[in-house]
């Protein structure tokens, strides 16, 4: 018999089936669309997230052990990083994007702003290998976590052997991600009509321009269309960022970037894919007055939007609503004790 | 009379089960041109620039064996990656081969497109193997990094990564080759001649030399080294 055949049937019975009593069920928010992630194919299961959490804040993940996850991606702030347009990585070296958030990715399709990943399983490899965020490998990661007695030992509760892979990596890492459900805010509850829970005149203002202006692209109930379009960012020179067209090479993708969620908008700044607006009167200052037209210019942005003073007051009170402390301060995605 | 008949029916179930444990081993065996192919030695090539290659993996998936009698079998999770630094990864085991005279066998060089969104997966397809992208998703159907003496840049190096899986960079190739081979009760040993040169084979290595993305140079590529199967 080859080795070669032996190697993949041992790693076959390393990935035994899940442990019946450990598997958890994904809720999914009362009216929202079923998740993109195949909950049947993977259950989702009490010790996988478990192990995924030490990982995702364990920063022997990165070259020099340094850098976790958690470094870019703080669960306080919507697991993004906040006053940073573009983040820092491993020898405070800079990127050229600014930190997406993290939250209710079993809706989306793609990841990145760029879209460049296409499974929640392998979107760490992205960051893992950057050189200027992890500055790792998988196998790097695979060969630290197996010389560690403490990890071999979580890898075999969660996966039924003490022998390490690539893909348990990934899968213990998208497991805990795959919890970061955000359905809680004020216009949740507004929405499912929660006893004294109602919008101020002003966030219903708010929400009634949110409807005409932004819903195009920022459905709900995810705030998002979960695609890729261009909103008429003015192109900067110095990073040069042409968006989904980098992944594609189709001209219709040229400076599209995803369309990020609002959920937990007040608390996610800096603001687009190079973090270039500070502030939410600053977005909407952009919607408003400075729009670039372009040949990929979102079909959604041809005609101005005509928001007056009040209106813009109005509409940062709605998207304030989108708020969801029960998720921000949730312990479950905070540092492991 | 009883301890007769044990043994007629012990002989009839061991021979039975004789038969059908067949074995194919296909021993992949990497050439350049018509020498063997060592990892980090020099090649001459007909223009009489020297080649050394640091590293070559590729994937061989979806093997099919096609009988003169019509039948097929196909190998069950049949995803193979091929180190030519790696010896045990150049034999690929089949068990339990239906007997027969084969007339063909099929394999496609590289992972299919279905595998290349599906996730993180296991054994030879697990992403800590290096053949894995990690910003645009989708695996490196075949690698090859080396230095190459035509080249002008400071150290001389290529580095072709041959990946894509959707229209119209798909480099998945298929492969058919001729196979007059009859399979019987012992175990029979192939051999996959692979020759690395072909790589090179109308490849204008001056202007390319780094193929790090989906499109057309990697389509190109992928045609290249399709051709590079010979089996004996």
């Amino acid at each position: 018999m080859s080795l070669c055949s032996l190697n993949r049937k041992s790693d076959r019975n390393g990935t035994v089936d899940y442990i019946i009593q450990d598997t958890l069920k994904f809720e999914v928010p009362f009216g929202w669309p079923e998740p993109v992630y195949d909950f049947e194919k993977n259950p989702l299961s009490v010790s996988q997230i478990s192990l995924g959490r030490k990982l995702f804040y364990e920063p022997i993940l990165s070259r020099d052990s340094s850098i976790s996850c958690s470094s870019c991606h703080l669960s306080y702030t919507n697991f993004t990083h906040v006053d940073h347009a573009l983040s820092h990585g491993i020898d405070g070296k800079i990127g050229n994007r600014n930190t997406l958030s993290i939250i209710n990715p079993a809706w989306q399709s793609t990841f990145m702003w760029d879209g460049g990943i296409n499974h929640i399983e392998v979107q760490p490899l992205a960051p893992l290998e950057n050189a200027v965020e992890m500055e790792s490998s998988l196998l790097a990661v695979v060969k630290k976590l197996s010389n560690n007695a403490t990890y071999k030992n979580d890898f075999k509760i969660a996966f039924g052997s003490d022998k390490i892979t690539g893909q348990k990596v990934l899968k213990a890492l998208a497991q805990f991600m795959l919890t970061f459900t955000s359905s809680n805010s004020k216009y949740d509850q507004v929405m499912r009509h929660e006893k004294d829970v109602i919008f101020t005149e002003s966030e219903q203002n708010g929400y009634d321009l949110f409807k005409i202006n932004c819903a195009s692209c920022h459905k709900e109930p995810l705030f998002t269309s979960d695609s890729f379009e261009n909103n008429g960012l003015v192109l900067d020179t110095l990073l040069n960022d042409v968006g989904r067209y980098s992944v594609t090479g189709e001209k219709e993708d040229s400076l599209k970037f995803r369309v990020p969620t609002l959920r937990n908008i007040e608390v996610s700044y800096p603001y687009m894919h190079d973090g270039r607006y500070k502030n939410l009167q600053m977005v909407l200052f952009h919607y408003s007055n400075n729009i670039e037209d372009s040949p990929t210019l979102s079909p959604h942005l041809k005609n101005s939007i005509q928001l007056s003073e009040n209106d813009k007051r109005d509409l940062i009170a709605f998207l304030k609503t989108l708020t969801d402390m029960s998720f921000l301060r949730n312990p479950e995605f905070a540092f492991p004790r | 009379m009883f301890k007769k008949k044990n043994i007629v029916l012990f002989l009839v179930f061991i021979i039975s089960n004789i038969s059908f444990s067949n074995e194919v081993n296909i021993e992949v065996k990497a050439m350049f041109g018509t020498e063997n192919f060592i990892l980090n030695k020099d090649y001459i090539t007909d223009e009489g620039d020297t080649v050394l290659i640091s590293q070559c993996k590729f994937y061989l998936t979806n093997f099919k064996f096609i009988y003169k009698s019509g039948e097929i079998y196909t190998e069950k999770d049949s995803y193979h990656l091929i180190d030519v630094s790696d010896s045990t990864s150049l034999l690929l085991h089949f068990d339990k081969v239906p007997k027969g005279k084969l007339e063909r066998i099929d394999f496609c060089i590289g992972v299919d497109s279905l595998n290349s969104v599906s996730g993180a997966l296991e054994g030879d397809l697990d992403p800590m193997l290096g053949m894995y992208w990690a910003w645009n998703s989708g695996y490196i159907n075949a690698k090859m990094e080396g230095v190459h003496s035509a080249i002008k840049s400071p150290r001389s190096i290529f580095e072709f990564h041959i990946g894509g899986y959707l229209k119209p960079n798909k480099t998945i190739q298929y492969v058919q080759l001729e196979a007059n081979y009859k399979i019987k009760s012992k175990p029979l040993t192939i051999n996959l001649y692979s020759d690395l040169e072909c790589w090179f084979s109308g490849l204008n290595v001056k202007s390319t030399n780094h193929i790090l993305v989906p499109g057309r140079e990697a389509v190109e590529m992928s045609n290249r080294y399709s051709r590079m199967f010979k089996l004996k």
